[in-house]
């Protein structure tokens, strides 16, 4: 039964991978090549990017956004609470505050202006 | 009547120069408004100045008849968890209309007053950042908002006995998260509620093209913003000396060395946007350089009373860094469209501050290894794990019912004459579209 969630989830973050920007990252020409073989107009696809998600995935991307801000804040505040090695104690405030730059690069980019909405 | 109050503290010297000092801070507020105002469009800045005062007025009452419970003072009542043996102090429990203090000088009368100014500081920041779009009302019900929840939880935590400032006593790190001055409970809220309004607002009409460019929309008076620079600086004079005395039992001496870092900070920030933009665009730019200054104001107040003047001027040329490619950055590539520079100036710069106090202060009775950088990483982590979320999301919730941006034809016509019904400037001729993109 709880094979469903997982699977959703997967497929929220199948989807959100493919509308990604991949060619401001390592993995572009991998991409590229793909699209090159399925003879699709490569200039075109570089242009695909979070600006055109639709309004539901930015909205799930705000939420995504939030959460992953709350969940590096409980990993400071649980760390503290529950760790004594000052060692450990370093590595999950960081690991925390790394959520936390995750939770606000998705914040910003579910944020861009979509094209032709000013009012 | 809190534990611990001396009610002649203000016949002290201590007591006299924080109170002094304390009546100083209006004069940021002013700086601020006067900055936001000379930033904006001249057909919004009689809307600027006003909403500045409403949202000061605004913060003012709501913190004295409800912020001021949640916030408390150190050594008075709180709900105190005990978790593992180790007790985490989340919320004052002080009675409404500061009922359970004296107002007659003690240390919690002017801890509840510098909060009280600081409430309205921290409402002014978000302002300059949604500058020509965001509604008077809607202004008034999102300070209400600020004052009442935001600022007052995040202040408890640090100024108030909370558990970030006891981090140092219950879990060995330093002398737990330091900030005197208010770099993160005014400085960073408020960069971070301005950051939220700009997403829940979005940016201006027309300030992007079809392609995402950004259009210049230049400032209506750098007369105003130079001289709101001079004011902010006195305003920070009064408040770093005020909260080291309050919240870092800093000495009455301390002052001068206060006055000379937060000075130097402000000084070398400023001069290193104005190199910056020399280099970069062939001419000094007094905005940016206004941006620069304050931004080396705001790094400064984490502890100006433990730094040494080398290390504020460093602290001030990498803040003036930061806030000059910050603002091309989030303009350029994030496409956040912040006319007056709040969130690198009040944001940015404040976290740059709070972890400065980690690398280069002396805190007193502190080794160099104590892990008060943690201490300050873990603050950091607060504002922007628990700060950002709930203010973005007060914010967001306000906008459903309550719809916070002006209608189209408002922005089109200007806020001054839209909302207020008259200009600033009605002996002349106001601007309107010529800085638009056609």
């Amino acid at each position: 039964m709880t094979k469903w969630p997982v699977l959703f989830n997967l497929l929220l973050l199948l989807t959100l991978i493919k509308k990604i920007d991949w060619t401001h990252f390592g993995a572009a020409h991998t991409l590229n090549r793909w699209y090159a073989v399925a003879g699709k107009d490569i200039r075109a696809i570089a242009r695909i990017s979070v600006a055109d998600f639709t309004p539901v995935v930015r909205q799930l991307m705000k939420l995504a956004g939030i959460l992953f801000l709350l969940a590096g804040w409980m990993i400071v505040v649980y760390a503290l609470d529950l760790l004594r090695s000052s060692t450990a104690l370093v590595a999950f405030v960081v690991a925390g505050v790394a959520v936390e730059c995750i939770g606000i690069f998705f914040l910003f980019r579910s944020h861009l202006p979509l094209r032709k909405e000013t009012p | 009547m809190i534990p611990g109050s001396v009610s002649v503290f203000s016949e002290t010297p201590a007591g006299a120069i924080c109170l002094v000092s304390i009546l100083l801070v209006p004069l940021a507020m002013a700086g601020l408004a006067l900055i936001s105002c000379g930033l904006g469009r001249s057909r919004s800045a009689a809307h600027v100045i006003l909403a500045s005062l409403c949202a000061v007025s605004v913060a003012a009452i709501v913190y004295v008849v409800c912020g001021f419970s949640w916030d408390g003072f150190a050594g008075g009542p709180a709900h105190v968890l005990l978790l593992r043996g180790k007790p985490w102090n989340w919320i004052a429990a002080e009675p409404f209309f500061l009922r359970g203090i004296e107002l007659d000088g003690s240390p919690a009368s002017l801890a509840a007053l510098l909060q009280m100014f600081g409430a309205g500081l921290a409402a002014i920041i978000p302002l300059s950042a949604t500058m020509d779009r965001w509604r008077l009302s809607a202004i008034c019900a999102s300070t209400a908002l600020l004052a009442s929840c935001t600022y007052p939880i995040f202040a408890h935590w640090v100024w108030g006995g909370g558990w970030l400032a006891q981090v140092g006593d219950n879990f060995g790190l330093g002398r737990g998260f330091v900030d005197s001055g208010g770099a993160s409970t005014i400085q960073v809220v408020g960069g971070l509620t301005a950051l939220s309004m700009v997403w829940v607002l979005g940016p201006r009409r027309d300030k992007y093209s079809d392609e995402g460019m950004p259009t210049a929309i230049p400032g209506h008076s750098p007369v105003f913003v130079v001289f709101g620079c001079f004011l902010a600086w006195l305003g920070w004079l009064g408040l770093n000396s005020s909260g080291a005395i309050l919240f870092s039992h800093a000495l009455p001496g301390r002052v001068v060395l206060i006055a000379v870092n937060t000075t130097l900070s402000a000084a070398s920030a400023g001069l290193m946007a104005l190199v910056i933009t020399r280099m970069r665009f062939g001419r000094p730019d007094a905005s940016i350089t206004a941006n620069g200054w304050v931004g080396g104001l705001v790094a400064s107040s984490a502890a100006p009373a433990f730094l040494n003047p080398a290390a504020s001027l460093i602290i001030g040329i990498i803040a003036g860094v930061l806030v000059t490619y910050a603002v091309d950055w989030l303009e350029m590539w994030l496409k956040i469209d912040d006319p007056g520079g709040a969130i690198p100036v009040h944001a940015l710069a404040g976290i740059w501050g709070l972890l400065a106090v980690g690398l280069f202060a002396r805190l007193p009775g502190q080794n160099p290894a104590s892990g008060q950088w943690l201490a300050q990483l873990i603050g950091i982590a607060t504002l922007l794990g628990f700060v950002l979320p709930l203010a973005y999301s007060l914010n967001w919730l306000l906008d459903r019912v309550y719809p916070q941006r002006i209608e189209p034809d408002g922005e089109r016509q200007g806020m001054d004459l839209h909302e207020l019904g008259a200009g600033a400037y009605p002996e002349f001729v106001v601007h309107t579209d010529e800085f638009i993109q056609r």
